[in-house]
């Protein structure tokens, strides 16, 4: 009897380890396939300093041992790579297989060849089916679509400008939250002038590009616009651009002492270190923000969209991706590493990494709706996105140009922050010498 | 050989020497002349950086027009925050690292230790130096700590009045040293007996100082002051580390803005205008103060 019971037993526990045998991970079989074509090949992707590719850092390893494919990651500094990325279109040479691009980039690597069009790739066998490209919000998507009507990157760190603010504070001195820039305005004289230690709003405003990021969200909710969408004209010095420029000038006085040198990390410290009870910054901050272990307000921050100027509210969408380079040797092996890390089947992994959300899969998913509370906000925000775009504008102008755009505007914009020349002369400036860009 | 040693003997005195030099001579000439010569040709076109040059248009001499005459050009503002930069660093550097060198002249306990340590920020790569800096000088940083303990105030340092300053307090932080190591080597190697006579003789402290170590150690001085003056002229990670030029143009130097022309704003004409106006600014000063120190070694 007993040698009949462990004869069952015995049978039971193959029969279970045969099961467990043929049942595939999809993810395992594709990669079998990968390894199989691909494996041995060795891919160089130039990436820049970002949250999102040190959750990648944590996936690579996995994706290398699964397809046989090596990775080499050519990481640098944000700004050093966009250099980096003009002097391999300038020189047409082909150091990398891929390469992390933003959106302010996307016009050049597509206009001059340099990286190849996705289309065909999203079609091929080499897309694994737990990819779902269109489960990308479309917003992000579209950040990286050239007159051609190709895509030129893939995005993973999908990016929006929304209110942080400080639950705890607002409720404490019975203020309601801002719902448009005037009462931002009150409400951060209100916090500089009442409470030790706190000023009112953190934002970066650095000369040069950072100026232009964060000036760009205060344009169109005070009439203002870069270029005019009917005529196509240059139109800095429209009423409306004048007002959003006086309108950040005069709301320096109620940020942190030094703001006009503030980059990103230290208007997001600002804010972490509790010493600013709103900010205006992007999406990306949200997750450092929610960290205990790197922020003294993590659980007292409350989000929201962004709030109405006299012509309406709106946002804008900036983000990452990786293009594709049209002169590498191994496309087959740097598609397969875009769409395995870019992938809906791995994006569990890259977001409990610190990866930044970009899929509708995630963005309406209650229980990390639950987890991260500024999932809501990052929603209604890329409707202010949307609502932007029906308007023809947008907070990054799509032509190759933008560089020497953003940074003319971040020039004088930032002299006039600090009042190194009036508003009305920073705007003249520009507007001469976007205008002289731009007609070349 | 004897012929041999006689026709060469012969010849001028000036062309061993000539020939010798020709084939260094000729690969530097090849390459900073060509260089030279290349880089004031892109200043006499308007081209966009990243495009080929075949799409280069000839403008003659108007980049620098624009440049010097331009309502737009902020060249002249970022001239004026050069020219304090160089003042304002070089000075104190010269100053600091003299009487440094001459306090660690004395046979002191530590001495080497000391001078081991002082090497420390010259070693450092700018790209840190710079991010230490704008640790450092932040509202809660290390600098206003102590200016608080000390003065009760803290100080933004991030702002358009004391940016400039705190670039340059850095820069004499790291560059101090540099004088410190170079003219403590030359003081080691001036000679005894002249300050032997002149305490025989009675001098006082002040006087072998002002009267035989001053003057000898003069070209010195200006030597490392010209290696100095070079090197502080091209300065571009620190201060872009620090406040990539901001805030507005108050830390902006000329190499920053040579660079925000070509590489940023990707107009390679107005960069390359710029950069031959640094590289006279720097040629021509170079040879004046080579000059004086030339006059000072001759008379000394």
């Amino acid at each position: 009897m007993k040698v009949r019971f462990v004869f069952v037993l015995l049978i039971l526990a193959l029969a279970l380890t045969s099961v467990s045998a043929m049942s595939h991970d999809p993810i395992e079989d594709w990669a079998a396939g990968i390894k199989e074509a691909y494996g041995g090949t060795t891919i160089t992707v130039a990436v820049a300093s970002h949250p999102s590719i040190e959750a990648f850092k944590t996936m690579i390893p996995r994706f290398e041992e699964l397809t046989g494919i090596t990775v080499v990651l050519d990481e640098m500094e944000e700004g050093q790579l966009g250099q980096r990325m003009l002097l391999e279109v300038s020189a047409e040479s082909a150091s990398y297989d891929a390469m992390m691009t933003a959106i302010e980039w996307s016009p050049l690597v597509a206009s001059s060849g340099y990286a190849t069009p996705l289309e065909p790739w999203i079609a091929s066998d080499i897309t694994p089916e737990w990819f779902n490209y269109e489960d990308i919000l479309q917003a992000y998507r579209d950040m990286f679509l050239w007159e051609d009507g190709m895509h030129y990157g893939i995005p993973f760190a999908g990016e929006t400008v929304f209110m942080f603010y400080r639950q705890d504070l607002f409720e404490e001195h019975g203020i309601d939250v801002p719902a448009t820039y005037d009462e931002v305005m009150s409400a951060a004289q209100y916090f500089s002038d009442n409470v030790d230690g706190v000023h009112g709003i953190s934002y970066r405003a650095r000369l040069g590009w950072e100026f232009t990021y964060m000036w760009s969200i205060f344009l169109a909710p005070f009439g203002g616009m870069m270029v005019d969408p009917a005529t196509g004209d240059v139109a800095l010095d429209s009423p409306g651009t004048v007002a959003s420029l006086e309108y950040i000038r005069d709301l320096w006085q109620y940020g942190p002492v030094g703001v006009e040198s503030f980059s990103f990390p230290e208007a997001w410290d600002a804010f972490m270190l509790g010493r600013a009870a709103i900010m205006i910054e992007a999406s990306a901050a949200a997750p450092e923000v929610e960290n205990p272990d790197k922020s003294l307000v993590a659980g007292m921050t409350g989000y929201s969209p962004l709030p109405a100027g006299p012509a309406g509210a709106f946002s804008g969408v900036w983000g990452w991706s990786f293009a594709m380079m049209e002169d590498s040797m191994q496309k087959e092996a740097a598609w397969a590493f875009i769409a395995y890390l870019t992938s809906e089947g791995l994006q569990a992994d890259y977001l409990a990494n610190g990866g930044i959300v970009s899929r509708a899969s995630a963005l309406g998913d209650a229980e990390l709706q639950a987890a991260n509370p500024y999932y809501e906000a990052t929603l209604a925000t890329l409707e202010q996105a949307a609502a932007l775009g029906e308007l023809g504008l947008s907070v990054v102008l799509p032509t190759p140009k933008w560089s020497q755009v953003s940074e003319i505007m971040g020039i004088e914009g930032a002299r006039a922050f600090i009042g190194e020349i009036s508003v009305d002369e920073a705007i003249a400036s520009m507007q001469a010498q976007v205008s002289e860009v731009l007609a070349e | 050989m004897t012929e041999d040693r006689n026709a060469w003997g012969r010849r001028p005195g000036w062309l061993a020497p000539a020939v010798l030099i020709l084939p260094a001579f000729v690969v530097v000439f090849a390459i900073a002349g060509y260089s030279a010569l290349s880089l004031f040709q892109l200043s006499t076109v308007d081209l966009t950086f990243g495009e080929p040059f075949s799409n280069a248009e000839a403008v003659g001499l108007e980049n620098y027009q624009w440049l010097l005459t331009n309502q737009h050009s902020t060249f002249w503002a970022t001239l004026r925050v050069t020219v304090i930069y160089l003042l304002g660093t070089l000075i104190p550097e010269l100053l600091l690292g003299f009487a440094i060198a001459l306090l660690l002249n004395r046979k002191m306990r530590g001495n080497s230790l000391f001078t081991a340590v002082l090497v420390i920020p010259i070693v450092l790569m700018p790209s840190m130096v710079g991010l230490i800096g704008r640790l450092y000088f932040s509202y809660d940083g290390l600098v206003n700590y102590f200016f608080e303990i000390l003065t009760g105030i803290r100080h933004n340092w991030y702002g358009k009045d004391l940016a400039l300053l705190a670039v340059i307090l850095v820069d004499i932080w790291e560059w101090s040293p540099f004088f410190i190591l170079i003219l403590l080597a030359g003081l080691q190697t001036l000679p005894i007996e002249p300050f032997e006579a002149a305490r025989v003789d009675g001098a006082s402290r002040w006087q072998s100082f002002t009267l035989i170590t001053l003057p000898l150690m003069l070209p010195l001085l200006l030597t490392t002051l010209i290696l100095r003056f070079m090197d502080v002229l091209r300065l571009f990670d620190v201060i872009f580390v620090m406040f990539a030029g901001g805030p507005g143009t108050a830390t902006t130097t000329l190499p920053l803005y040579v660079y925000r022309s070509t590489l940023v704003l990707r107009d390679v004409g107005r960069g390359s205008a710029a950069s031959i106006m640094l590289i006279i600014i720097i040629v021509s000063l170079t040879v004046i103060l080579i000059k004086v120190r030339e006059r000072i070694k001759f008379e000394v």
